[in-house]
């Protein structure tokens, strides 16, 4: 109701305006720090009992949206209406803040470490001035809901990541609020406390007549949204219904297989393009399937032999969302990385997608070229039984792996799996308490300063100097590894080539984007030419055209210079980048393969991946569960099950929920991606344990 | 106003400073730790110096002169070689900080009625100290040349009270009343129950406040129905009671301890605590209204209350005495009066009757600075 003053709304018959008005609607709102845009002309609605996504890198400028809604921040110009109020004011900020409930960004950051589980809810239902008879029965139900009922005593701080987060979500839920704006709730945390996030969510919006506005980095997140919008440096780039969005995009993704250099000249004609042993996948702007078809044909040569293989699928909306940014940026193409005497191999001036994105393809998933190291071996990383204890916890317990050079090794686990740790011990920074660790060929508790320099180590934090510019950071960095000024000069501009940083050299690192920043951040980490090199979590919070590049630099790394690479990551679909993986679990090394090996047990073991979409989602799962599927669960808005029998599972789902009463649901086999394999192997894990815990 | 808010979130502060050994370190020993690292620090007594005699000339009567100096408690006697060059190694490498040279001819130039020369020389690195010790010296000098006198009067025929009453005249008589024997403890000791409660308070809340700010947890408060009035309360009863009961440490250390007398009354003096220690918790709130950074808060209470109570309070000249415009800044902030009022209470039993301009002050300040913290602080920021 644009034009409708706070005044005037507050007269308005209550009865018709809730429930017709959208709950929270921006106009035109622009927001402003000093000469920094940080939200530019966003305009939106959510409407009532909707899970409303806000869906960008950092810097996108969804904080300071979601913070103008819940009334802490002030905006510079447009109009913020929530429940029909507009908030121009302190005052009239005030008026709507009975009714909604806020958690800000940074896990469990908002809660008070000192305060036990209990007495953090206790003390935000106070304020809110919840009274007794209603608190203690909703208590009960949130804490049963989150399962953290049995940790009722347990300080806040000495919560894993994925509690705090639902630790908070209770807190900011205590008084029964109509609205919650959740500020990237699911950030840093692993993908099985993830899910049950969601799944908690979904429930109390059904339940509740909740509405929820929710922010996320993870792009693989936003099918579960009932509406969405993607928003890159201030800007909505597209708005709407996660399934219409991707619709009406007008993009296909075509699977091809053919022979290396038909696929090279695909990855000349496509911007998006990705690449594995004998197939590639290109995103293809065209409204129908027939004219996707064609226009590969066309892109591959008519004289192909033999004919090339194409499937056409819709695209995800990451794939929306890259091409969206590539529209917008035209820079925004993927850039090869310069070989060692930093030179590239084309010329850079040779600027149009083309070239560029031909050299972008990479060669994912092929097979990688052992490199030899200084004493001949081919084992960059050999860890043998690590174990590290903290007081009386163990963090690593026996963890053996081998990384081989030109690997790209990845790291999985839940938060508190000990993977940093892990890695701690293979840089040399902790000493383990058992086991050895090989890196490079010498054993990590005696190498000293020279083993020190074959690693190259990029850690969680930012490890950069905010105030110095790219090149004093470069310089810097290559004065701390001891290079002559002539060998650092050469290696810092190497550096900015790898980074594609030309252009930012007198740039502070704090004013940087996120991508830039752990390119450069990447670029530091290699100067002295490591052949082994350490990344702690290298991509949280950066877009995804950035993550792409920043995976193109890693494979030619490891390709044609043969580094070694051993990541963590809580992007799955990073992981399906890796080389190979292994999974940690409560310190342990659970698996450690292929992650077509990984999909392949899998499968082997619990039968292959069926989407069952049905509605409304959560009395579908609660009948697939009571129908003999006690392991289907909530994948945004449709459930996924496994089954050895594809067509004798449809049968079974379709009698469970006709049981209850449920609409005949839409059945597909879909490729089980290495989230369904994290989240199943660990559930299995945490069920083993507590079994064990029982006994 | 709901009393039931201000309650939740003051007995949150208190749980979490229970918890947190850090803060309560900071809320506990620190003010202890400063009051007697400062009383100790700020001594400007001059005792027990040591003193290198280089007595050249050996006899009955420069010995004795030598002894007028040593038999005080200013003057200890160090050892060193009866030679001059030996006397100043003393002085540089700190054994001695005054070095007297008797020449050889002393006892010989007395006897002979001519001046006698003696020269003292003192280690005038420190200033204030040198000063104090030149004058003791000059003192103690003066006091045996009038038994000198005396003793030369009396040889001539007069009786020796009389011969007194030659020499010098008119007497004079002092009295140090409330600090008779002129320990600067006894005024510096109950001076930094000014600086301390200056700093403490607002160091405590200031943390307290911009530490949410840093982790989000004010959006708990901002997002909340939660009035500013209500936080404010909330943050300023804990430290308040804090500061109060620190106040109350102290000055029982400084009777116990420093031996201070307090000849004021108790509860009066309490007041004075509670109204400076809201007035300076005040300060604290207003520089967390304007940082964001735990650092910032800090660097920024400390700076101020010590320059405050260093050059802005009288602490250790009298404000009279000050500059139009210091005495102006002064008035800026709360130190002045109350150190009136410690000062006051504690060596001249001084009452509310004489010191109500001053509580008066202090409570106008408290008021000023809660309600202007209260203006700047807002729940719906603008960055």
């Amino acid at each position: 109701m644009p034009g409708t003053g706070a005044g005037v709304a507050a007269v308005r018959p209550a009865a018709v305006s809730t429930i017709n008005a959208p709950v929270v609607a921006l106009d035109g709102i622009g927001k402003r720090y000093g000469r920094m845009l940080a939200v530019d002309d966003v305009s939106l609605k959510v409407d009532r009992g909707r899970l409303y996504g806000l869906i960008g890198a950092d810097g996108a400028g969804k904080s300071s949206l979601m913070k103008m809604v819940a009334g802490v921040l002030a905006h510079d110009c447009g109009t913020v209406e929530v429940f029909g109020v507009r908030i121009d004011s302190e005052r009239a900020a005030e008026r709507v803040k009975a009714r909604l409930g806020f958690m800000p960004q940074g896990l469990g950051l908002n809660l008070y470490p000192e305060l036990s589980v209990e007495e953090n809810i206790d003390f935000f239902a106070r304020l809110r001035q919840v009274s007794a008879a209603e608190l203690a029965p909703r208590k009960q139900q949130l804490l049963e809901m989150t399962r953290l009922a049995a940790f009722r005593t347990r300080a806040a701080k000495n919560l894993s990541g994925g509690m705090k987060q639902k630790l908070g979500l209770v807190c900011t839920l205590i008084h029964a609020p109509e609205l919650i704006v959740l500020d990237e709730p699911t950030t840093g945390v692993d993908p099985v406390s993830r899910r049950d996030f969601w799944a908690i969510l979904a429930q109390l919006i059904d339940g509740q007549r909740l509405t929820a506005l929710v922010s996320t980095a993870y792009l693989d997140e936003a099918s579960r949204f009932d509406r969405l919008a993607l928003m890159h440096v201030g800007r909505v780039l597209a708005e709407g219904e996660p399934a219409e969005l991707v619709a009406a995009a007008g993009l296909r993704v075509a699977q091809v297989q053919a022979e290396p250099a038909a696929l090279a000249r695909l990855a000349a004609h496509f911007a998006q393009t990705e690449q594995t042993v004998g197939a590639g996948r290109v995103v293809v702007t065209a409204d129908d399937d027939e004219s996707a078809v064609a226009a590969v044909r066309a892109a591959l040569g008519s004289d192909e032999h033999p004919v090339p293989k194409i499937v056409i699928t819709p695209p995800d909306l990451e794939d929306l969302f890259v091409a969206r940014l590539q529209a917008l940026d035209g820079t925004a193409t993927i850039r090869p990385a310069p070989d060692a005497d930093g030179r590239f191999e084309r010329n850079r001036d040779q600027r149009p997608e083309r070239a560029d994105v031909e050299a972008s393809v990479g060669t994912r998933n092929a097979t990688p070229v052992p490199a030899p190291d200084h004493n001949g071996g081919t084992h960059a990383i050999d860890a043998q039984s690590l174990t590290r204890d903290f007081g009386g916890f163990r963090a690593v317990d026996r963890a053996s792996f081998i990384v081989r050079y030109g690997e790209i090794f990845g790291l999985l686990g839940a938060n508190g799996a000990g993977k940093t740790t892990a890695i701690k011990m293979l840089t040399g920074i902790l000493p383990p308490s058992a086991g050895i660790g090989r890196v490079a060929g010498a054993d990590m508790r005696q190498a000293g300063q020279a083993i020190k320099e074959r690693i190259g180590y990029m850690s969680q934090a930012f490890s950069l100097y905010t105030d110095l510019t790219v090149m004093e950071n470069l310089l810097l960095f290559a004065g701390i590894y001891g290079l002559t000024r002539e060998q650092a000069r050469s290696r810092a501009q190497w550096a900015v080539a790898l980074g594609d940083l030309h252009g930012h050299e007198r740039e502070p690192a704090g004013r940087l984007p996120m991508g830039l920043r752990q390119r450069l951040a990447l670029g530091c980490a290699l100067l002295h030419q490591p052949r082994v090199l350490f990344l702690d979590e290298p991509t949280s919070g950066v877009d995804p055209i950035g993550r792409r590049r920043f995976w193109d630099t890693l494979r030619r790394l490891a390709r044609e210079q043969g580094v070694a690479i051993l990541l963590t990551t809580h992007y799955m679909a990073e992981a399906d980048l890796c080389d190979r993986i292994a999974l940690m679990f409560a310190g342990r090394v659970v698996a450690d393969a292929t992650p077509t090996q990984l999909k392949a047990e899998l499968t082997a073991e619990r039968g292959q991946l069926l989407e069952v979409s049905a509605e409304p989602p959560l009395a579908a799962l609660a009948a697939l569960r009571a129908g003999g599927f006690a392991e289907a669960v909530l994948h945004g808005r449709r459930l996924h099950v496994l089954a050895h029998n594809a067509a004798e599972a449809g049968t079974r789902i379709g009698a469970a929920l006709a049981a209850a009463g449920l609409a005949a649901a839409r059945i597909a086999p879909q490729t089980l991606t290495m989230e369904d394999v994290f989240i199943h192997r660990v559930l299995a894990l945490e069920a083993a344990a507590q079994a064990q815990a029982a006994a | 106003m709901k009393l039931a808010r201000v309650l939740a979130l003051a007995g949150k502060e208190a749980r979490e400073v229970r918890r947190d050994r850090l803060y309560l370190l900071l809320a506990f020993v620190l003010p202890l730790i400063l009051l007697v690292v400062f009383a100790y620090g700020m001594t400007t007594d001059v005792e027990g110096i040591g003193l290198v005699v280089i007595d050249e000339d050996g006899t009955p009567a420069s010995r004795r002169y030598a002894e007028g100096f040593l038999s005080t408690r200013h003057f200890v006697h160090a050892r060193a070689d009866a030679a001059a060059a030996r006397g100043e190694t003393a002085l540089i490498d700190a054994r001695a900080r005054v070095v007297l040279w008797i020449g050889p001819h002393f006892e010989r130039d007395l006897n002979a009625g001519r001046p006698a020369e003696v020269l003292a020389q003192i280690d005038g690195a420190f200033t204030t100290s040198a000063r104090t010790i030149h004058g003791y010296l000059e003192a103690i000098n003066a006091q045996t040349n009038a038994e000198l006198r005396t003793e030369t009067v009396a040889a001539g025929g007069a009786r020796a009270p009389s011969a007194a009453g030659v020499v010098a005249p008119v007497q004079l008589q002092t009295r140090f009343l409330y600090n008779p024997e002129l320990r600067s403890v006894v005024t510096v000791a109950p001076s930094l129950l000014m600086l301390v409660l200056l700093l403490v308070p607002p160091l405590l809340i200031a943390v307290s406040v911009v530490r949410e700010k840093e982790s989000g947890a004010i959006f708990n408060i901002a997002s909340s129905t939660v009035t500013r009035l209500e936080f404010l309360l909330g943050k300023l009863i804990p430290v308040v009671a804090i500061g109060v009961a620190n106040g109350l440490l102290l000055w029982v250390v400084v009777i116990v301890w420093f031996g201070v007398p307090f000849r004021g009354s108790v509860p009066q003096f309490a007041l004075a605590i509670v109204l400076y220690v809201l007035a300076t918790s005040g300060l604290g709130l207003l520089v967390s209204a304007t940082v964001r950074t735990q650092q910032a808060a800090i660097i920024i209470t400390t700076i101020t209350a010590v320059i405050v109570a260093v050059q802005f309070a009288g602490m250790f000249a009298p404000l009279e005495t000050a500059s139009p415009v210091n005495r102006a800044l002064a008035r800026l902030f709360p130190a002045a009066d109350f150190l009136a009022i410690v000062r006051g209470m504690y060596l001249r039993g001084a009452g509310i009757d004489i010191f109500w301009p001053e509580l008066l002050a202090l409570v106008a300040y408290a008021v000023l600075v809660l309600a202007l913290a209260h203006a700047l602080f807002h729940k719906r920021t603008t960055a």
